[in-house]
């Protein structure tokens, strides 16, 4: 048999007499299932839920009884926020932004959180696949592997075992095959929930979302290696199992819990969201600096009369009132878009500050890939804001130009909402809200620096792991 | 016993440890609740500054309207100011009732609890009354970690330490034998551990006192307020936690295994009770009685206004049904009858309005009916994870809680219901409003110290 087989079978006949280590995967593995069914309960009903209110705000729409299209465009249509499927693995910050937005003739934010409906006020994470990968599983890999090298140094094996002629490396990887033995029974749980979902969400949704899975795999494997080299390292350099144990728990508790906590508090510090008041304030502003209506109507009245050398407002082909508020639209839409941006931005840059700031955490580079990769992330967030915006926007211009070109030209403002009705045909110009989910490689790009630190943190460990071992004393 | 074993532990690499990691994490979570506290005053007093400057462009306005039109020049106003100009409700914002601010929690800083979450204002209409869809603006990603506060650092940081603290009690002189030694002197086992883990728990637990007095102290002094009995309260059933886990580790302890697996059964129940159980208990919840669906809130809200304020294309039934409305309005309200210029638009207004909040009140209730099944599955679940009911705790006490959002909810409708009713004769009327209320503008005011109790305080601002 060859000597890293019998260093493996040996780890592994350990492993398996250790019932906390088998009880911890079983353990583990549930948790994988149970996280999962939960994800995509939550995605299956919010989607459906979703997909049939936004189908009666169309209904409602479109079966609008003949109306002033400036009154359509006030009752607008609620833009809901598509769920992507990849939320049945990692929620993100799902919760915490809000799932619709009315798209009418002012813009709005996105309202109703679903977190201000949950009951419980502590947030320490939530039970997701990818929450489980992040946290429990390098958890695993330290209980594991803490005493690779520092049980066989304590109990004189180690000398034994090079004193049999083993080469180094043959023991390190019998001992790591042997080692991460448990871990691998959650393979199949894992291949489980990949097949569970794509018979579930069928082959196109699935196909679809499979590159981004692939990555989002690719950097939890990173993570698990980055620990595995961590533990094998302060395994082969601690002076006992404790030790190496009680250290790899503390970096393990930082890195998971305490860094993200400091990490946000200090991006807080340093690039601050701006409240309800300053985008209100932003608004007003931009409000108040408009000419008078009324003027503004006259005015456009004169000029159109100039550019179609109509002899007075009666003959004009279009009606300045119309105009005026198709140009209106035009004109504010940069504005309130850069003042609700105030908010959306400060949620990017945050973002950005926080991928830099995995520089302390693997784990914070992780999550913030996985929540991106899933869709889920704040980018994506702000990407539909962003997308209701346009869709927003597309409406009410399309009722303005109807009235800018349909409307008698010589009906003043305030009775717009009596003289000019239309009805099905021109609600039927805007069309259904489509959302189309960001492409994979934009999202990468944003959060290359996440991948780029997960890297080194991986290389990093990987040296110290290769350092450590080549200096690791046979004596304890 | 204790100062012998207390001078040894302060000749420790641990004690020093311990002291930096306690006090780094306890500054840090301070220093995070005076930020959150004087962000909510500070966003508190803008949204009170922007109504402000609101009635004050308005006044503004008002005169440079009455200014025009006594002049004899009524070209200088727009046509909808001068055809709204006698009817000055408009000018004192009585259709659009200023915002109802919350001010911040005076025991914010000791836990953000749901205050980052849940709306700090809520907007109205005359009409239709309150809306309960207020956005806020924070961000995404720092609701999803949560905030480094004292509540997390009581619940989760502290316990850690003191675990990390205590897994070696008398461990290592077991293993090396001089444990036996030891207790050849006159003191008995049980005396060396408590002696141990009380210095510990006492090094940790009297950082926390110390922290929370001048964290106090220093709000106070930063023109704060302070509800004593509740900081009181607040810092009790911290230590009790904390006392908590003391137990756990001396138990642990007592079991007689090494170090290691005293520190894995330590750091095994950490996870547990603080991360796994509290990170399952919605899950569960969930199971037993889904949370209702905001969604379905929304479609429901829609239809309703919808259904109330557009007209179906059959005209004669559309007025039928607007006649009725106005004649259930009027049959509630008979003074109104007595109106010698009663509009039937602005009757039609109000009983659109009226019947819109009832049917939005319906909808609400219905859902917050819902809500308050799983509400009863989370205590009970709770129960199983101190770790939940001590956050439950805290969360209240500091004043951050869904209670106290709940209380705000129902002050500002209160507020909302008292300006629409302190203007509405002047709509009926169709007359311009007496100089008395000309002159004054309704403004919010909650009461923070007894939430849960009090009446709407309804005060004015100075108009004029």
């Amino acid at each position: 048999m060859h000597p890293i087989e019998r260093i493996a079978r040996r780890e592994i006949a350990e492993s398996w007499r250790d019932g906390r280590l088998k009880w911890s995967a079983v353990s583990l593995v549930l948790l994988l299932l149970i996280a999962f069914s939960f994800g995509w309960h939550t995605y299956a009903v919010r989607s459906k839920q979703r997909q049939a209110i936004q189908d009666s705000e169309r209904i409602r729409w479109l079966a609008q009884s003949g109306r002033s299209p400036h009154t359509a465009s006030h009752q607008g249509v609620y833009v809901f926020r598509p769920e992507p499927l990849l939320l049945a693995l990692d929620c993100g910050v799902d919760s915490y932004f809000g799932i619709a937005t009315h798209a009418e003739d002012e813009q709005h934010f996105f309202e109703w959180k679903p977190a201000e409906d949950e009951l419980v006020a502590h947030r320490f994470g939530e039970v997701s696949v990818a929450a489980i990968l992040e946290f429990m599983l390098p958890l695993l890999l330290v209980v594991l592997l803490y005493s690779t090298f520092s049980r066989d140094r304590e109990t004189g094996i180690l000398r034994l075992a090079m004193s049999l002629g083993v080469k180094r490396s043959q023991y390190v990887t019998g001992k790591l095959i042997g080692g991460l033995a448990p871990a691998f029974a959650l393979l199949p749980a894992v291949l489980l929930i990949v097949m569970a979902l794509r018979f579930l969400a069928g082959k196109a949704a699935f196909d679809s979302a499979l590159p981004a899975l692939l990555w989002m795999m690719a950097a939890f494997l990173l993570l698990f290696a980055t620990f595995c080299f961590l533990s094998l390292g302060v395994s082969a350099r601690a002076h006992s199992s404790r030790s190496s144990l009680l250290f790899l728990l503390l970096f393990w508790c930082f890195t998971s819990f305490v860094i993200p906590h400091v990490a946000t508090s200090l991006a807080e510090r340093w690039q601050p969201t701006p409240t309800p008041a300053d985008v209100l304030a932003a608004l007003n502003q931009a409000a108040t600096s408009g000419q008078n209506r009324d003027d503004l109507i006259r005015a456009i009245g004169i000029e159109l009369m100039h550019q179609y050398g109509a002899p007075d407002i009666a003959h004009l082909p279009l009606s300045p009132v119309g105009v005026q508020m198709w140009r209106s639209a035009g004109a504010s839409e940069p504005v309130t878009s850069a003042a609700y941006d105030l908010a959306y931005r400060s949620y990017l840059r945050r973002e950005r500050v926080m991928q830099w700031m995995s520089l302390a955490s693997p784990m914070l580079s992780v999550q913030s890939l996985s929540t991106a990769l899933a869709k889920t992330g704040p980018n994506a967030m702000v990407d539909v804001a962003h997308a209701a915006e346009r869709y927003r926007f597309d409406l009410v211009r399309t009722m303005d130009a109807d009235i800018a070109e349909h409307r008698n030209p010589t009906l003043p403002v305030n009775t717009l909402a009596d003289d000019y009705h239309v009805g099905r045909e021109v609600w039927s110009r805007v069309p259904a809200f489509q959302y189309q989910q960001p492409a994979l490689h934009p999202t990468l790009v944003e959060h290359q620096i996440a991948f780029v630190l997960s890297g080194i943190w991986c290389v990093a460990a990987g040296l110290f792991a290769a350092v450590s071992i080549a200096q690791m004393k046979v004596d304890a | 016993m204790f100062l012998t074993e207390w001078r040894f532990f302060r000749r420790t690499t641990i004690f020093w440890i311990v002291l930096a990691a306690t006090w780094s994490c306890l500054g840090l979570a301070a220093s995070n609740g005076v930020h959150r506290w004087r962000q909510d005053t500070l966003q508190a007093k803008s949204l009170d500054q922007l109504i402000q400057s609101r009635l004050d462009r308005n006044r503004a306005r008002l005169i440079y309207i009455n200014a025009a039109l006594s002049a004899g020049h009524p070209e200088r106003i727009t046509r909808s100011e001068f055809d709204w100009g006698p009817r000055q409700t408009l000018w004192v914002d009585a259709w659009d009732p200023p915002t109802s601010v919350l001010p911040a929690g005076p025991l914010a800083y000791l836990a953000t609890g749901r205050s980052d979450t849940l709306p700090h204002s809520y907007a109205s209409s005359a009409w239709r009354g309150l809306e309960p869809n207020a956005p806020t603006t924070d961000d995404p990603m720092t609701l999803l970690t949560g905030d480094f506060d004292m509540k997390f650092a009581i619940l989760a940081v502290l316990p850690l330490i003191l675990v990390l603290t205590c897994f070696d009690l008398v461990a290592t002189e077991r293993e090396d034998g001089t444990l036996h030694l030891l207790l050849a002197q006159p003191i008995s086992f049980r005396s060396l551990l408590i002696c141990r883990a009380a210095e510990r728990g006492a090094l940790v637990i009297g950082s926390l006192v110390i922290a929370m007095v001048f964290l106090c102290v220093f709000v106070l002094l930063q023109d704060g307020t302070l509800w004593f009995w509740r900081a009181a309260a607040y810092l009790a059933v911290s230590v009790l936690y904390l006392l908590f886990w003391l137990l756990v580790a001396v138990l642990v302890n007592t079991l007689g295994r090494s170090g290691t697996v005293n520190s894995l059964l330590l750091g095994g129940s950490w996870l547990v009770l603080v991360i796994l159980l509290p990170g399952l208990m919605p899950v569960i919840a969930e199971s037993a009685s889904p949370t209702p669906s905001r969604a379905l809130y929304i479609d429901l809200a829609r239809a309703a206004r919808l259904g109330i304020y557009n007209g179906s294309s059959d005209e004669r039934s559309t007025q039928q049904r607007q006649a009725g409305m106005m004649k259930a309005f009027l049959s509630r309200h008979p003074e109104l009858a007595s109106y010698p210029n009663l509009s039937p638009a602005d009757v039609l207004g109000g009983a659109r309005g009226e019947e819109y909040s009832a049917m939005l009140a319906n909808i609400t209730d219905q859902f917050d009916a819902a809500r308050a099944s799983q509400q009863k599955i989370i205590r009970l679940i709770a129960v199983a994870s101190i770790a939940s009911q001590t956050d439950a705790v805290l969360t209240e006490l500091s004043g951050s809680s869904d209670s106290r959002q709940t209380s705000f909810l129902r002050q500002s409708r209160q507020f909302f219901d008292a300006s629409k009713h302190y203007f509405w004769h002047a709509f009926f009327a169709m007359r311009s409003l007496p100089r008395s209320v000309l002159q004054r503008s309704l403004c919010f005011h909650s009461l923070n110290r007894r939430l849960e109790r009090c009446s709407v305080h309804v005060s004015f601002r100075q108009f004029f």
